[in-house]
């Protein structure tokens, strides 16, 4: 019976289980979240009563409710500072364990263990105990928060988030290395030949080269911090679902503004890495 | 007198290459094992801290190491956070679902692989939306389907989406078995069917076997990113993870000490900084043990799956 299926049919019994998934579990809960935000939602025993109520919702999510708002501006901020600085460092380590010296497989543990241990209850667990921080990087970025402007003050989180920037490099850092060692190493002695020192060659070869890898790595950085149940809004959508008070509703409406500011942050760091790269290749 | 001058100066080039290369391997180092200190630096306070008694936490001279090696704050860490039947919840929620996650998977990424359709391309944008698409603004739905099919708060709840395709991070095991799958040589395929083997059969007998790495692989990531998660499994299931119960940890403290009658009802007491990280301990100790025995896996999952081209 198997055989009787037409050849151009098979693929999509293959893919059936996901679109099939996809529908039940991702879009249409989508579109109905959506729906709930344009609505007053009660909880009744025999099902959800909804009552149309417009941008209601979202106005009280962004107008009453100053510590979410803020908290969300700075995770917008953050996001847009930190997932750059991830991809950096991630880059540099790439590129210093890619030199391939002795004890690259130790640190390659060292450097991708961080994966395995994240959770959000853990990470708040040692912030909470003043273990995220080093030391001497809490003491100077107290000094530089002191003289207020925005870049130091700026420059003092980064501090503080240091040790969270560097653990979040492990997997970018492993893209990375993957695609470093597999470009060919010929190009770089013809260039060498040439003339080109060490910083052009890096520039012109090795980071064109790299451009799906930061792309890949700006949106798994992106969404893995993003929903890391570490950061506050998380939280708050969480103990809020259920609550009657703000309901439904107001959650539904909280977690879609959340969800287009992730987008958001995706389409200009996506944008920008794009951006850059037309740059460099003119 | 020319050859002796071009003698010296080539002795003196091959010296000062391999120092140059001496050099970069020092400096490389140097800055490899600075990075690393960061990274352990939590890791290690974590681990010192566990060990110290409460009169060590308030010794001033006392750093890095503790006076003498205290057990208690494990004793009273593994009490608070229930450890085994917690831990064997936290096994059961990222064994299963990991294997339906992986197998679906697969079976999504096999076929985006081996054969081209109509829609494909559609297809592979709704799998990196559906990787944007974060677990908060689907979840009362959801929560709402669970509860009309009975299975809110049993295991099942994150089971059902990862056999569709719907788990925790499923796009990223899609594109690593479709990554995976498209390096199987065209000639292995053509020499099945010419056996007579038909589709699913091909799959079953060449295609998956020979994807054990990919199916190690993205099992692996599966179950620790299961492991870690708090959020999915807090909303749609009654079991309490490791983690969930780092979450808890100081009321439960908390509650502890009151029922124990070491603290009045009403009385802050939280657990102090030492017990709090052997609890923290406690809970990674199994992601670091299976860790050990893996991370060469992890590592080189890249490199295996071929993520990054050929």
């Amino acid at each position: 019976m198997i055989n009787k299926i037409p050849d151009k049919y098979i693929p999509y019994i293959f893919v059936a289980p996901w679109v099939i998934g996809f529908l039940l579990f991702s879009f249409l809960p989508l579109l109905a979240t959506l729906r709930y935000s344009f609505n007053q939602v009660t909880v009744t025993a025999s099902g959800l009563e909804m009552e149309s109520v417009g941008l209601a919702n979202y106005s009280t999510v962004i107008f009453s409710n100053p510590e979410v708002t803020q908290a969300m501006t700075q995770l917008f901020f953050s996001l847009l500072v930190f997932v750059p600085l991830v991809i950096i460092f991630s880059l540099v380590i790439a590129l210093l364990l890619n030199k391939g010296i002795k004890g690259t497989s130790v640190f390659r543990m060292i450097f991708f263990l961080p994966v395995i241990i994240m959770s959000g209850t853990m990470l708040e667990m040692l912030i909470d105990n003043n273990i995220m921080v080093l030391p001497s990087f809490v003491a100077l970025s107290e000094e530089i928060a002191q003289s207020g402007t925005f870049l130091l003050t700026l420059m003092s989180q980064i501090l503080n988030s240091f040790v969270f920037i560097l653990w979040c490099t492990g997997v970018p850092a492993l893209i990375f290395l993957s695609g470093l060692q597999k470009m060919n190493t010929a190009v770089y002695e013809a260039a060498e030949i040439d003339g080109a020192t060490g910083w052009e060659s890096f520039w012109k070869i090795t980071f064109p080269n790299l451009k799906p890898m930061i792309l890949i790595n700006i949106l798994y950085t992106t969404i893995f911090i993003a929903t890391l149940s570490l950061n506050p809004i998380i939280e708050a959508i969480e103990k809020n679902l259920f609550k009657v008070e703000t309901g439904v509703g107001v959650t539904s409406a909280l977690s879609w503004i959340y969800f287009v500011m992730i987008v958001i942050v995706l389409l200009i760091l996506g944008g920008a890495a794009n951006g850059g790269f037309r740059k460099k290749n003119k | 007198m020319v050859d002796s001058v071009k003698k010296i100066s080539n002795y003196f080039t091959k010296k000062s290459m391999k120092r140059r290369r001496f050099l970069t391997a020092v400096i490389v180092t140097a800055i490899l094992v600075l990075i690393s200190y960061v990274f352990l630096y939590p890791l290690l306070r974590m681990i010192s801290y566990s060990f110290m008694s409460v009169s060590d936490l308030t010794n001033p001279t006392v750093n890095w190491i503790p006076t003498s090696l205290t057990f208690e704050n494990f004793q009273s860490a593994l009490s608070i956070m229930d450890y085994i039947p917690t831990f064997i919840q936290t096994l059961i929620v990222a064994l299963l679902p990991s294997i339906f996650q992986v197998a679906s998977t697969a079976i999504v990424g096999y076929g985006l692989a081996m054969y081209e359709f109509r829609g494909k391309m559609l297809i592979f944008g709704l799998i990196l939306a559906s990787f944007i698409i974060i677990p908060q603004v689907t979840t009362m739905p959801q929560f709402l389907l669970f509860d009309a099919l009975g299975i809110n708060g049993t295991i099942l709840a994150l089971i059902l989406p990862a056999i569709f395709g719907q788990g925790l991070k499923s796009a990223i095991f899609i594109i690593i078995f479709y990554s995976f799958f498209s390096m199987i040589p065209n000639t292995i395929i053509e020499a099945a069917k010419m056996d007579g083997a038909n589709h699913f059969s091909i799959f079953y007998k060449i295609g998956l076997p020979s994807a054990a790495p990919a199916i190690l692989i993205s099992f692996l990531f599966s179950f620790i990113w299961y492991w870690n998660d708090t959020y999915t499994i807090q909303m749609f299931t009654d079991y309490t993870t490791l983690p969930m119960q780092l979450d808890t940890f100081a009321a439960t403290f908390q509650k502890m000490m009151q029922t124990s009658g070491a603290a009045a009802e009403g009385d802050g007491v939280t657990a102090n900084e030492s017990v709090q990280m052997a609890g923290t301990l406690l809970s990674i100790i199994p992601l670091l043990i299976l860790y050990a025995f893996t991370q060469k896996r992890f590592v080189n999952s890249a490199d295996t799956v071929g993520i990054t081209g050929e």
